[in-house]
């Protein structure tokens, strides 16, 4: 058997697993490469281990919600994504579920 | 990068390439780079002060952790070669083909064991067990193959199973509910299975004890078989008579997976089954596949002096056209009972 906490654990990573798509759009209205948004996250809170992020940045992108660009310019070569117009159009929307759920799920659980 | 030392260095490279085994050729070069980078950004980051360290480069690859499961999440793809949909009837299957196959071929070394006893038993016995072992593990794979190419061709992409999962209303509608067939038209489950371990027996039989398809005579203390096939001539009909008898197989598992008589595995099952009587007429009317010196042995053994009150060649003739019509009859009224009850009870 499961510990409580073992138990937690996955469903927490399950209810976060959603929510990292949230936070990584909120971000890309301006373009980005993978590490630096795994910092900027990081400052929020939102733990996300680069070995999630780079492989959900290029799903993304494959999906259509972001664009992506090589920049070679600097010392390392970097891949900037950012939010292409049905992204943010998807954000919108994935914003607005996310309020009416926080608020349905804080009315639930502030009766305990 | 050019700083790092070469043992560093080495640890990275085997990292990648460890990391690219696994990514198609086609997205290689660009998720390697983007990898390669999120290496470096890693441990500039966590090891400000001597990113090249080695000490470093081990703390920034053990938390990036195995590559191979790395390069998993970057496909993300559907990774199955049979899918939950097929799966318990694959397993099915399986159970019921591996232990039959076993079984009719220890049925077929069984036989050859008692009517043509070799010397060396244990030789035989080996020899027996390697091959029931090898036919096992082939019926094994084709059963596999057949199910891998029904899961590649049924054709669920993963976005539509997604939005079907989440109850998206417009990909669905109570018009898609199935009817409740009627009893009668329903196929049970144990006439296709019978079937398919009826043909795998046949099949086993014909491949590897062809010589006992024919009559047994006690003349002498071991007795022998005439058999009904040319023993020299039966080896070439094997493959046409697999195909046929795969057909066969292909008709059963139709009818399995519909589960019911219904229009369009009606006319499936009529393709079939034609091909199927038009490879079995041509392949009975070949002289080459009868034994020729079967009517004479068979005279022999009645005695060749009795009077012939019937000419035993005539009777083979008459045997052949039986054969001839059992099979057309068979076809025939196969796919009418399939038409019929897939028009009457839908």
């Amino acid at each position: 058997m499961a510990t409580a906490l073992e138990i937690a654990s996955a469903y927490g990573t399950e209810l976060r697993r959603g929510s990292i798509v949230l936070g990584v759009l909120s971000r890309l209205n301006t373009p980005k490469y993978g590490y630096s948004l795994v910092q900027e996250l990081g400052q929020y809170g939102l733990i996300v281990e680069p070995g999630t992020l780079y492989p959900l940045l290029r799903r993304l992108e494959s999906q259509g919600l972001l664009i992506s660009e090589w920049e070679t310019d600097g010392s390392k070569p970097r891949k900037y994504y950012s939010m292409s117009v049905t992204g943010s159009e998807v954000y919108d929307l994935l914003k607005a579920d996310w309020k009416d759920m926080i608020f349905s799920l804080n009315n639930m659980i502030s009766e305990d | 990068m050019g700083s790092k030392s070469s043992d560093t260095g080495k640890l990275i490279e085997r990292y990648i390439y460890a990391f690219s085994r696994k990514i198609p050729s086609s997205q290689r070069e660009e998720t390697v780079r983007e990898v390669r980078g999120m290496i470096d950004d890693m441990a500039a980051d966590m090891f400000p002060d001597s990113p090249d360290d080695a000490a470093s480069v081990i703390a920034v690859l053990e938390n990036l952790g195995d590559p191979s499961l790395l390069a998993d999440r970057f496909l993300d793809r559907k990774k199955c070669l049979i899918g939950p949909d097929f799966f318990p009837t694959y397993q099915l299957i399986l159970k019921i083909v591996i232990p039959v196959t076993a079984a009719g071929l220890a049925l077929a070394l069984i036989l050859k064991g008692v009517f043509e006893p070799s010397d060396n038993i244990w030789l035989e016995l080996a020899e027996g067990l390697s091959s029931m072992f090898s036919a096992a593990v082939q019926a094994f794979a084709w059963v596999t193959v057949i199910f891998a190419l029904v899961e590649h061709f049924s054709g669920v992409s993963p976005a539509k199973a997604e939005l079907v999962a989440e109850g998206s209303p417009e990909l669905w509608s109570t018009d898609d509910l199935p009817q409740i067939p009627d009893n009668k038209s329903v196929i049970k489950r144990s006439e296709p299975i019978v079937g398919i371990v009826f043909i795998v027996i046949l099949m086993i039989l014909l491949n590897f004890a062809p010589q006992f398809f024919g009559i047994y005579i006690a003349d002498n203390a071991p007795g022998r078989f005439i058999s009904v096939f040319e023993p020299e001539n039966f080896p070439n009909f094997i493959p046409a008579v697999n195909i046929l008898l795969c057909l066969g197989i292909v008709k059963e598992f139709i009818r399995l997976f519909e589960g019911r008589y219904t229009l369009r595995s009606s006319f499936a099952i009529l393709f079939i089954s034609g091909i199927s009587l038009a490879m079995f007429l041509v392949i009975i009317k070949q002289e080459a596949l009868w034994n020729s010196s079967f009517p004479e042995e068979l005279r022999a053994l009645i005695g060749s002096d009795s009077p012939s009150v019937f000419d035993i060649t005539e009777i083979f003739r008459k045997l052949y056209l039986f054969v001839v019509v059992i099979g057309i009859f068979g076809f025939i009224v196969e796919n009418a009972v399939n038409f019929y009850k897939s028009l009457r009870y839908n």
